[in-house]
């Protein structure tokens, strides 16, 4: 081979990893790093008087998520979605249940107002702008409060 | 008294007048042996090296500025990297670059540098056939050896000043040297350039040793090869293992830096001569300012201590070469030529074959005694399927979404075919390459396309198997390609690269250059040479780019288009070739 190819081919070869790594990589969001946790404490997650609790795990073997809140509508009493940080596949459960009121339909999301699990289906991957993006699907626990001033959370697992 | 001042006048006079004989004597001695080594450097430069651009002047001038830019090219890159790795902190906690990185590169062009002058020497010294004609010159035989070390250390110079003294500058500018570096950098190179050749010099010995050997038993040379490349092959696919398949390089960056810098503790500690080496170049750091010339401190001699022991190798290794590869060289050189034992050749027994296996059992022998060819195949066999491991394993250290796995597919499969098509190109010449010889293909009594054919089927096979190896690298790499696309692509791949390896033996066919090849025994302007270079070129390009468009609008389908257009193009290329040969070899 002559010893222009084996250039060029070193040529494209660099060139294929910098393309890929400008032009190929996912968007950074919230949730590109969830895991779908096996089940859910759910004791650990609920709410009292508007304390939350942070799950911050400083292990390295867990993955992050970001801590975040979204109002969509305060003064409507809408859903307002939170994302736990640091929900680890071990600490998860998935039986667990709350109460709920008000939820907004996203289209997909069913809510089993007994159960208090709303379940979204190829739905929504909702990031902190509140913009959709994306497709997955999963089942969401909700934890509400009459009061919209504080905040509802809801434990979002990929399924 | 009187007596006492005129006999140490004397004295002082006749000591005065040994030291002017003594120097007259050694100058003129050196001054001989000056007026003897220029032309005989200046004979084997000539043969060795391409000085046609001293022809005119304008050759000579587009020389230069070549030569000039690519000098300014290599620093760029060298500056770049330099610059990078300074803002980025990668070596240091304080973003300076420490002469560990020079000597880690320094010390992988010097063993370089020395394997390929061991290996020059060897042929320089003992085989070349020059070396009868040379010792017919009115010259010394260790005028004859110093002067093929001459222009091996010109050839090493030469090296130095298009990559190592770039890199150097390049430092020299980033971490901010003082000026006076420049020269000292250029003074230390004349004496760092012959070390790779004298110690070449001295290797020459057991390595001219191996060579005979592997000259007398074939086998050795086949175990020696299979174990170099079999090494070669482990240790890179060792080395691509280290990639961790999620590298998050910003969260990760504290180790990866931390790491840089425990390998360049270490390389200080392990090739300490090569770092103390590389500190007589590029000089110290002193407290806030930067010194070329630098006292010892206990830990680090100083630069006259590292320059008088690198001087005394320099000596002791050119001594020792004078003293054992000389005598050596001058017995092997003029050993007479005309009356050398030949060794028996064993008559075997004649096996009766039909005519294409006959040739291609011919064919199958030359591939694996031409050198080209076992580099051309082994190149393609093993490299190939090594660089897709690279290049799939650092993309899956990456998060990639779905437009950068089509990029990926399309990378993938532009590489491999450039890769592939590439070494089709000598296909162009294979008939041509026989030169006057090429009428032979016509006189054996059986068909044409069985002698034509049997020189390409050796490539098909090579072809066959590397598009396997890909492909099933790519397969285990990539979470994209199922099993029944994986096959699709390798039979497309194998499809695409056996079209231009018939597309490129037409052109042979159809405009044959046995002349060139029979006069001057090679082409350097082979019209089908550089046609199928464009076409191994074009091809990949425009494949890889058609398919990535398709992969858009329908992911499934496309790689059963891609086999098809690879099966169709096969297929008109096999048929073109044999209606070629049908019409260039019909007997008129």
């Amino acid at each position: 081979m002559k010893k222009s190819f084996l250039v060029l081919i070193c040529v494209v070869f660099i060139a294929a990893i910098v393309a890929v790594g400008l032009f190929g990589l996912k968007y950074k969001s919230v949730y590109d790093d969830l895991v779908y946790p096996e089940s859910i404490d759910c004791d650990k997650y609920r709410v009292n008087s508007g304390l939350t609790q942070s799950f911050r795990n400083d292990d390295e073997d867990y993955d992050y998520y970001e801590f975040f809140t979204l109002d969509r509508n305060a003064k409507d009493n809408c859903t307002v979605i939170e994302l736990l940080p640091t929900v680890t596949p071990a600490e998860a459960k998935a039986d667990c249940t709350y109460t709920l009121s008000n939820a907004e339909q996203y289209g997909g999301i069913d809510v089993d107002s007994e159960t208090g699990v709303i379940t979204i289906d190829h739905a929504v991957v909702i990031n902190q702008y509140g913009n959709i993006r994306g497709l997955k699907s999963f089942v969401i626990i909700v934890t509400s409060n009459q009061d919209a001033a504080l905040k509802q959370k809801i434990l979002i697992i990929m399924k | 008294m009187t007596a006492d001042v005129t006999k140490k006048t004397k004295f002082l006079d006749a000591v005065w007048t040994f030291l002017k004989r003594m120097a007259v004597a050694v100058g003129t001695y050196f001054a001989e042996l000056w007026r003897d080594l220029c032309p005989l450097v200046g004979m084997q430069l000539k043969e060795k090296a391409d000085l046609s651009f001293l022809q005119t002047k304008k050759k000579a001038i587009t020389k230069i500025v070549f030569s000039i830019l690519g000098f300014v090219a290599v620093s760029g890159v060298c500056y770049g990297f330099f610059f990078l790795a300074s803002a980025l902190k990668l070596f240091s906690l304080n973003g300076s670059i420490p002469p560990t990185v020079l000597s880690i590169v320094f010390a992988f062009m010097f063993v370089l540098s020395t394997l390929s002058c061991t290996a020059g020497l060897v042929n320089m010294l003992y085989f070349a056939k020059d070396n009868h004609m040379l010792l017919t010159l009115p010259v010394t035989a260790p005028e004859l050896y110093v002067s093929k070390l001459l222009v091996f250390y010109l050839y090493e110079l030469k090296r130095n000043v298009s990559f190592m003294v770039p890199l150097f500058l390049a430092y020299g500018i980033v971490t901010g040297l003082p000026i006076l570096f420049y020269p000292w950098m250029l003074l230390m190179f004349l004496f760092v350039s012959m070390l790779p050749v004298l110690a070449g010099a001295l290797l020459s010995i057991p390595a001219m040793w191996i060579y005979q050997q592997m000259r007398q038993y074939r086998w050795l040379q086949a175990v020696i090869y299979a174990a170099v490349i079999g090494f070669a092959v482990w240790g890179l696919y060792s080395l691509i293992l280290l990639i961790p398949e999620d590298l998050n390089l910003i969260t990760e960056w504290k180790n990866v830096t931390a790491s840089f810098q425990n390998m360049l503790a270490w390389f200080e500690v392990k090739l300490r001569p090569l770092y103390l080496l590389t500190l007589l170049i590029t000089g110290r750091k002193s407290g806030f300012s930067h010194l070329l010339l630098f006292r010892g401190d206990g830990t680090i001699p100083g630069t006259g201590l590292i320059f008088l022991v690198m001087v005394a190798l320099l000596l002791g290794l050119f001594a020792l070469g004078y003293l054992l590869a000389k005598p050596l060289f001058f017995k092997m050189a003029s050993q007479p030529f005309e009356y050398r034992k030949r060794n028996i050749i064993k008559n075997l027994p004649n096996n009766v074959l039909p005519g294409f296996l006959s040739a291609a059992k011919k064919e199958a022998k030359l591939a694996f005694r031409t050198p080209s060819e076992i580099y051309t195949n082994v190149v393609e066999l093993f490299g190939l399927p090594l660089m897709l491991f690279l290049l799939n394993r650092l993309y899956r250290a990456m998060d990639i979404r779905e437009a950068g796995a089509h990029m990926i597919c399309l990378f993938n499969i532009l590489l491999m075919l450039l890769f592939m098509l590439a070494s089709n190109v000598m296909t162009s010449s294979v008939y041509s390459r026989e030169g006057r010889a090429a009428y032979f293909n016509k006189v054996p009594p059986t068909r044409y396309f069985s002698i034509l054919l049997s020189k390409l089927y050796i490539r098909i096979l090579v072809q066959g198997l590397t598009a396997i190896a890909a492909v099933t690298v790519f397969y285990q790499n990539s979470d994209y390609l199922t099993l029944p696309r994986a096959i699709l692509l390798g039979f497309a791949l194998f499809f695409f690269a056996t079209a231009h390896l018939f597309h490129s033996a037409q052109m042979d066919i159809m405009n044959p250059q046995t002349e060139q090849y029979g006069s001057m025994g090679t082409h350097s302007h082979n019209p089908n040479e550089t046609l199928s270079s464009v076409f191994a070129i074009l091809i990949p390009v425009l494949v890889s780019f058609i398919f990535f468009f398709l992969l858009k609008e329908n992911s499934a389908v496309v790689w059963v288009k891609l086999f098809l257009i690879g099966l169709f193009l096969c297929a008109f290329q096999v048929a073109g070739y044999f209606s070629r040969i049908r019409l260039y070899y019909k007997e008129k």
